[in-house]
């Protein structure tokens, strides 16, 4: 177990992103994780006065629309996936893919 | 210190017959031949011999007289996060390598357009998380002006390629300072421009609503060429900006008695000390050249940093989930779904993008949101008004790096520090407004950089102050050796 | 006891052209897997979503039928989750507790029971427009077992509408009667073809009598929403009896098996990293969009072209069958605008030739099915003027053309009955002894007479029936003499 309180925070966040984590970089990632949400919390005082709502779009510009055009269609084979029939595999219970 | 003609001049030359892109291209190739086995600004080289053949079109289509694009036979380097068909594009990551995508992004072709050559794909910290370039998979990047150093970050190897003369122009991209920090410790100019100017379409994302690609050059007048041809609207990004093509190449040097800058206390103070000398040095010659400076304040600016790198990881979070494993280079060897992912992500990501991921998570996630993501949009609500309510009447002066580049290593065993490199830069982000960092002096060698930041849209006033500032230092054109 | 259900329908707009947010094609059926798929719908990293405009367009057209609250602007979010049918793992939606805003708020459907002709309504909580994400088949084994799960990618990225109702529905066969209606007004304004495989999904939740809330999820059918609701009452019914409580559950429903059964639980609550998605700005809706859906919308209102139906006494069933089936009620209102009696067009077209396609085991919503205007017109007049009797109409005419719609109809009518009195005529001459043996009792003989008859008439289509009828007629007027 290591000594760090974010470490049950940390894995459920390396669950929710999908990364598995190695033993090595485990426990200088959550002191690293510790530090940092610490220093990103100081945000949470000054906003908690600030009587403003979110800014998510840096210019209050409407986005547009897209007419019809042609389809820039793609060869999917030209991805580094692995086909069959065309379909694209993904290992599933069992299955396995090989490094390019 | 060398110097060299100025890309735009180069351009020139070459259309009217005074210089041979030929031979410039030889000279290009002799430079990176010296430097980039100690540098490591690209991570992929374009065939030479498809560059020969390039460059003998060009100067055929000259000879006889043929229409020519504004940057033929100029070579232009591109950060390897910006999409090109012709050559891989890995953002620096060991996920991605090797994919070539299978398109160009938007201002790539329309570097294409005006015959640049793409000279290669320059080293960054992966995904562009990073403030120093040592974080690619690929290897860090030196520094030219002093190889122990690191050359900024995360445009690193877009600077040190032009620093060394390694290629004329750069396209960079900036998403809380990763064009214009690298320009100010390699005496180069990088240009953020208004968020929406330049089309975003093939950047490989970090912080969406951050980040542009950026010109870099080695002067004010290049970086200006070439915003003018990567500019304007893109109907393939919706957050484009319906604007014409800008025309910042042609503006000229401030008439500095019409010239307003606001001196922000918060922005230039807390640098080490050689540097706020510098600083307060070019803007007392500039008020001397009749230039006025007002006092202002912005006292949410000991916010933005934190609010900065909230946004991004938490933008980054999601724009990362993307790498599966299943269309990219890197399989992760699980033999079901969850697992392919988890190793995936584990064997392709370094520690900082894993780091910023989670912690990305974690501003989104339900319970923390309103205290993590949603307080940093408040507070960057306050950031762009305020710097919008400024810019209305003058160009902000600050300081473009705290610090003077750093050693290698120098930065990296605390994130804050790391961190703590982006405290003038990430305001230009944040408010969405343009930015440009130039050099003003050189100490002991390393150069220190000032930045302006302009109103939105505001690019030609931010190059027209920057022609005037390169005329007092004399230090357009710079390279290392 | 009081049984309460509420809808959530997915629908894709499969006649909007294309996908929601690039060029490749809403209506992915019939291409080679994975041919229907671009940058932007596989997620790859730089390329950016636009919304597609007649997407919107029709959504709002949607939300304006379903008298919905239209926002002045929509703003899309993104939902976080792994799976291999998703390039991006995330889903474009309009998450409206993260700054998501969907396109309608607080609308109402109201739905006939075609059998009772009674109206009745449902709240409509709120439409989404969100993107679909790819199609997933598996190998030998199935979902729990297939080693490699397939994924075709056609199908990223098509628009499809979420629609919410409020929990307002009271029987199983409503909630049935109500994605009918639903579908058909969808299909009316030229959002989807429901027809189409797959074109939608329905998720029911039901309490009953002020129980915990069960969701049944993948429901594929119409008639399948009644069965798995049905199911899923005697479900709870009989627990509730056995002094069982009921669970707030997610069930997923087994079509091939008729049940629902229970979803495994997720190893952590659920958690999709909620917020605006920065590529896509907020999209106004403006008031030329407004009313431009609502000329859409008005021209589908379903129950204005009942009324009409019923106005011009079109016997309710009638309408109905002409309503359900868009061909024949456009083919209808032509017919009637240029003449032809409402009662019998409705009657021959919405009865005896959709019935008789039916037969035939020609599909009734394809318009190529159904006869050209002219012909219709023709064939009402015709039939009107008496000169058959609609017996003849419907069983000879009628399926002669539902074989052969683009058939000239003079090429199928029968012999006109004063060409048939003439042949009968000469017949009874030549054929004495068949009509003296028909008169002594042989009635076989008259099988043979009739025989001659439709000799003599030769290649045309005529009734054996009304041969005959006229032989007898014929023949007893000649005994009585």
């Amino acid at each position: 177990m290591v000594e760090c309180r974010y470490y049950s925070v940390m894995e459920k966040l390396a669950s929710l992103a999908k990364i598995k984590l190695s033993e090595e970089e485990v426990e200088s990632l959550c002191r690293d994780l510790e530090r940092t949400a610490e220093f990103l919390r100081t945000v949470s005082e000054i906003s908690r006065e600030l009587e403003v709502n979110p800014l998510y779009y840096v210019w209050d510009q409407w986005g547009p629309l897209r007419e019809p055009g042609e389809p820039r269609t793609i060869d999917i084979a030209s991805l580094h996936v692995s086909l069959k029939e065309g379909y694209v595999r993904v290992p599933w219970r069992g299955g396995k893919l090989e490094e390019a | 210190m060398r110097r060299l003609k100025q890309a735009w001049e180069l351009a020139r030359d070459f259309r009217e017959g005074v210089e041979d892109p030929v031979e410039h291209l030889y000279n290009v190739f002799e430079a990176i031949n010296r430097w980039e086995a100690r540098v490591n600004a690209y991570i992929s080289l374009e065939s030479p011999d498809l560059l020969v053949e390039e460059v003998e079109r060009i100067s055929r289509s000259i000879r006889v007289g043929e229409k020519i694009g504004k940057l033929a036979g100029l070579l232009v380097s591109v950060k390897d996060n910006i999409c090109t068909s012709f050559l891989p594009t890995t953002a620096g990551s060991r996920m991605l390598d090797p994919y070539t995508p299978p398109y160009n992004a938007t201002v790539v072709e329309r570097l294409l357009e005006e015959d640049a050559m793409v000279v290669g794909k320059t080293n960054l910290d992966e995904f562009a998380m990073g403030s120093t370039t040592e974080l690619s998979a690929f290897g860090p990047t030196r520094n030219p002006w002093d190889l122990e150093r690191v050359p900024g970050g995360s445009s690193g190897g877009s600077a040190a390629s032009l620093a060394y003369g390694g290629s004329d122009l750069s396209l960079g991209s900036d998403t809380g300072g990763s064009a214009r920090l690298p320009a100010a410790y390699t005496a180069t100019v990088g240009l953020k421009p208004t968020y929406g100017l330049v089309s975003r379409y093939g950047l490989i994302p970090y912080g969406n609503s951050l980040e542009q690609i950026s010109p870099m050059a080695r002067s004010v007048r290049d970086v200006a060429l070439l915003l003018d041809v990567i500019g304007g609207w893109d109907p393939l990004d919706a957050t484009s900006l319906r604007v014409d093509r800008p025309r910042t190449f042609t503006v000229s040097k401030a008439d500095p008695r019409k010239v307003t800058i606001c001196v922000v206390k918060e922005l230039s103070e807390g640098a080490e000390e050689v540097i706020e000398k510098a600083y307060w040095r070019i803007l007392k010659k500039l008020e001397s050249e009749g230039v006025e400076l007002r006092d202002e304040k912005l006292p949410v600016a000991s916010k933005a940093l934190p609010a900065y790198y909230t946004i991004a990881f938490a933008e980054a979070a999601s724009n990362l989930a993307r790498y599966d494993g299943i269309f990219y280079p890197t399989k992760g060897g699980g033999s079901s779904w969850e697992e392919e992912v988890e190793l995936a992500r584990m064997k392709g990501f370094g520690r900082e993008v894993k780091k910023r991921i989670l912690m990305g998570v974690y501003a989104l996630s339900e319970g923390y949101r309103d205290e993590y993501y949603i307080a940093a949009t408040k507070v960057r609500r306050v950031v762009r008004d305020e710097v919008l309510r400024m810019t209305r009447s003058c160009i902000i002066a600050s300081q473009a790096s705290p610090i003077l580049p750093p050693r290698l290593g120098e930065r990296l065993d605390d994130p804050l520090k790391l961190y703590a490199m982006d405290v003038y830069t990430v305001i230009a982000n944040l408010a969405g407004v343009p930015a440009l960092v130039q050099t003003i002096e050189f100490h002991n060698g390393l150069p220190i950089g000032v930045q302006w930041i302009g109103k939105p849209l505001g690019e030609g006033e931010l190059v027209s102050l920057g022609l005037l500032v390169e005329e007092l230092t004399g230090l357009a054109g710079v390279v290392a050796g | 006891m009081r049984v309460v259900i509420g809808l959530e329908i997915h629908v894709q707009m499969s006649e909007a052209g294309s996908k929601l947010f690039c060029d490749c094609k809403a209506d992915y059926r019939g291409f080679n897997v994975n041919a229907n798929v671009c940058p932007v719908c596989l997620g790859l990293p730089g390329a950016l979503p636009v919304v597609s405009k007649k997407s919107l367009e029709l959504a709002l057209a949607t939300s304006l039928a379903l008298k919905c609250e239209v926002p002045k602007f929509i703003v899309f979010t993104r939902k976080h989750y792994f799976y291999p049918d998703l390039p991006k793992n995330y889903q474009i939606s309009m998450f409206e507790r993260a700054g998501g805003v969907p396109i309608c708020r607080n609308g109402v459907i109201s739905f006939l029971d075609p059998s009772t002709w009674e109206w009745k309504t449902c709240r409509v909580r709120r439409i989404n427009i969100e993107e679909d994400p790819g199609r997933t088949v598996y190998e030998e084994g199935g979902i729990t077992g297939s080693p490699y799960a397939l994924v075709d990618y056609n199908r990223s990225g098509v628009p499809l509408l979420e629609i919410v109702t409020e929990p307002d529905i009271e029987t199983p066969r409503d909630a049935r009667l109500l994605v009918e209606y639903l579908l058909l007004m969808l299909e009316y304004l030229g959002v989807t073809n429901p027809r189409l495989e797959g074109v939608f999904r329905v998720d029911a939740n039901v309490s009953i009598g002020g129980g915990e809330r069960v969701e049944i999820k993948n429901i594929g059918s119409t008639l399948d929403v009644e069965k798995a609701l049905n199911y899923e009452i005697l479900r709870q019914t009989k627990i509730r009896e056995a002094g069982g409580v009921i669970e707030r559950e997610t069930r997923h429903w087994d079509a091939m098996r008729g049940i629902t059964r229970p979803l495994r639980h997720k190893e952590y609550e659920e958690e999709y990293l909620y917020f605006p998605d920065p590529d896509l700005p907020p999209i106004a809706i403006t008031e030329e969009m407004v009313e431009k859906a609502l000329r859409i919308a008005e021209k589908a209102d379903l129950q204005v072209l009942l009324g009409e139906l019923l106005k011009l006494n079109v016997p309710p069933e009638h309408a109905w069958s002409l309503l359900s089936t868009k061909p024949s009620l456009e083919l209808f209102r032509k017919t009637v605008s240029l003449g032809g009696d409402p009662q019998l067009t409705a009657r021959i077209l919405a009865v005896d030739y959709k019935g008789e396609l039916r037969e035939q085991g020609r599909d009734p919503y394809d318009p190529s099915s159904w006869p050209p205007l002219e012909t219709v017109l023709e064939l009402v007049k015709l039939t009107l003027s008496g000169v058959y009797p609609y017996d003849t109409i419907k069983g000879l005419v009628i399926p002669a053309l539902a074989s052969n719609p683009q058939a000239r109809l003079e090429t199928v009518l029968p012999e006109k009955a004063g060409d048939i009195e003439v042949a009968v005529e000469e017949v009874i001459r030549e054929e004495v002894k068949a009509v003296r043996d028909y008169l002594q009792g042989k009635t076989q003989a008259l099988n043979y007479l009739v025989g001659r008859v439709i000799k003599k008439i030769g290649r045309k289509a005529v009734d054996p029936r009304v041969i005959r009828e006229a032989l007898e007629k014929r023949i007893k007027s000649v005994r009585s003499t």
